[in-house]
């Protein structure tokens, strides 16, 4: 379905011939189909997944229902890599601009701005043994970033703010195989270390207290935990962009239908639910029988905020 | 005599407890010994803020102690891994489970943690132990409840069953018997001196129930600023060490009855 909508719509069938190594209608949905289309759903599936079990990661981490992946300033710190890039090369000569504003060195720019957020975030949590200490920090740094990212806005012009605009609504579609690959690989990895993490997760639902007196290392689950939101959450907001929503409301959303808090069913839960919720969201976006695209992230809040908003009036408590 | 004399379980030595500031360090109470042996329920009575929560806390290792002696089976606490040590003490807070769309079940099992693999995976042994402590603690009918649904008293009852899980030695609870109703305080204690007695357990907690303490307690730790008391409830009373415990015009300890009263 997803891959069948789009600015060119191609029939059902032919998609299904060209995935399959046929020769379908007209042999530019091939390319259309192979190239663009399938790297898109692809992309669409890994990032609602692991953002999702990113924000699940947070929630039970900082055990507040509000917590997502992007509390940490992963995003804000992505934004201000960005930003330096587009428009700080604006202000500090536009001299070898032209060439660094290729589509891998946005990626690198955004990986490099997150992961600069989460080293400082990791040293404060070596120190800090709160973990509420540790997301107001994360917030902080979240607004010291966006406040640097408006007056880098503020100095340029009209057309580097539309390039950065247009990246904070954040795309799917320009991820190619090779970065897919990266991608893979990173949420991959990202999986693995929280899947190790899934005793400390499932133990801190009770408490910090609870959970060190159950034999649990909580600094090294901390750490560990922390590494793999980054991880999940930097990697896919470098490829894609914010994207806005899934990391808070889908472990919400997969708790309705799951019976338990084990995080050993809801991990695998999770990341189903949030990459089929994705790949929704981005058939939605491409307006279906028309040729507009639009940013994927105002679409998954679009949804999503409603869906949130219903359950909680009709269950009037959101556990977690 | 083929065996040794049998040995404290718990051994605690001058110990001074507070809390670690930057430069120094802020001591709330000095000089506290006790020990216990196996079997034993021991209670620790004083007024709000003497440091009762402070010294279980200690002995739990949430906090670090800051002077003086503690040994658990003949071993210092601090020569204990984080796991191993939590297979020989566990505790039950005043805190209440962050999750409260946790199960019943799901809860328990997480005192078997330290015994697990990585996953966390429980086997048939675990199964069984944890069906007992449902058993013992008169829970196994609210197994596949969530927390959110269960009373005060009820829900008491599962962080002892899962407390119990983790199959140690000492258990440490701090103020079990606070929001339960006079049925439910009386409840609590007997089923920690049956567990006590029957499971061979020390139990530690930490109560304002003085007089139910003085009924169910093998030994008391009666905590006051200038003295920490420690013996059978019966020799507590003939010290005389109760009626210092608070001041006197408004509430007196009668000998005879063994409880406080109101002065008219």
């Amino acid at each position: 379905m997803s891959i069948s909508l789009g600015t060119v719509p191609i029939p059902l069938k032919d998609v299904i011939i060209s995935l399959f190594g046929g020769e379908p209608l007209k042999s530019a949905w091939k390319f259309i189909v192979l190239e663009y289309r399938l790297p898109k759903a692809i992309t669409a599936m890994l990032s609602g997944g692991g953002l999702a079990v990113s924000g699940l990661l947070m929630q039970t981490l900082f055990r507040n229902p509000l917590a997502g992946p992007f509390v940490l300033g992963l995003s804000s710190g992505a934004s201000l890599g960005v930003a330096l890039l587009i428009l700080g090369t604006g202000i500090f000569g536009a001299s070898f601009g032209g060439f660094l504003l290729g589509s891998w060195s946005l990626v690198i720019a955004s990986a490099f701005g997150s992961f600069l957020v989460l080293l400082a975030v990791l040293s404060v949590t070596f120190k800090v043994k709160d973990t509420m200490t540790i997301l107001i920090i994360g917030l902080m740094f979240g607004s010291v970033t966006a406040a640097v990212v408006s007056v880098l806005s503020y100095f340029s012009n009209a057309e580097q703010l539309q390039q950065f605009v247009f990246w904070s609504f954040g795309t799917l579609g320009n991820v190619s195989w090779d970065g897919i690959l990266i991608l893979v690989s990173c949420i991959v990895v990202g999986l693995l270390v929280s899947m190790y993490t899934i005793k400390a997760l499932n133990a801190l639902l009770l408490g910090e207290n609870y959970a060190k007196s159950m034999g649990i290392n909580l600094k090294l689950a901390t750490f560990w935990i922390i590494i793999a939101t980054s991880l999940l959450a930097g990697s896919i907001t470098a490829f894609t962009g914010p994207i806005a929503f899934v990391g808070l409301a889908v472990p919400h959303l997969t708790r309705q239908y799951i019976n338990s808090s084990n995080h050993r069913v809801l991990l695998p839960a999770v990341f189903m639910s949030g990459a089929v919720l994705m790949l929704i969201c981005d058939t939605l976006a491409q307006l279906p029988f028309s040729e507009l695209t639009l940013p994927i992230n105002a679409i998954t809040s679009l949804i999503g905020a409603p869906v949130v908003i219903w359950l909680l009036v009709r269950k009037r408590k959101l556990f977690f | 005599m083929s065996t040794k004399p049998l040995k404290n379980i718990i051994e605690v030595k001058n110990v001074s407890i507070g809390y670690n500031k930057k430069k120094h360090s802020q001591i709330v109470l000095e000089d506290i010994s006790f020990s216990s042996q196996k079997g034993e329920l021991i209670s620790i009575v004083g007024t709000n803020g003497i440091g009762k929560s402070t010294l279980l806390k200690t002995l739990a290792r949430i906090q670090p102690h800051l002077q003086g002696e503690m040994l658990l089976k003949n071993k210092a606490f601090k020569e204990y891994s984080t796991l191993d040590f939590a297979t020989q003490l566990s505790v039950v807070l005043t805190e209440s489970p962050s999750s409260k769309n946790i199960t019943v079940k799901e809860l328990v099992s997480l005192g078997r943690y330290p015994y697990t693999n990585w996953i966390g995976i429980l086997t048939e042994v675990d199964e069984e132990i944890i069906k007992e402590s449902l058993l013992d603690t008169d829970t196994i009918n609210l197994a596949e409840k969530k927390c959110s649904e269960l009373s005060d008293g009820q829900l008491q009852r599962v962080m002892i069953a899962r407390a119990l899980v983790q199959n140690t030695s000492i258990i440490l609870l701090d103020e079990p018997t606070t929001h339960l109703d006079i049925y439910h305080r009386a409840y609590i204690l007997k089923l920690l001196k049956d567990l006590a007695i029957k499971k061979k357990k020390t139990i530690i907690f930490s109560t304002h129930e003085i007089d139910l303490a003085i009924q169910v307690s093998h030994k008391m730790i009666v905590m006051t600023k200038e003295k920490i008391y420690f013996n059978k409830p019966e020799k507590l009373i003939k010290s005389g060490c109760f009626e210092n415990l608070f001041p006197s015009e408004t509430i007196q300890f009668d000998h005879e009855l063994k409880q406080f009263i109101l002065k008219k």
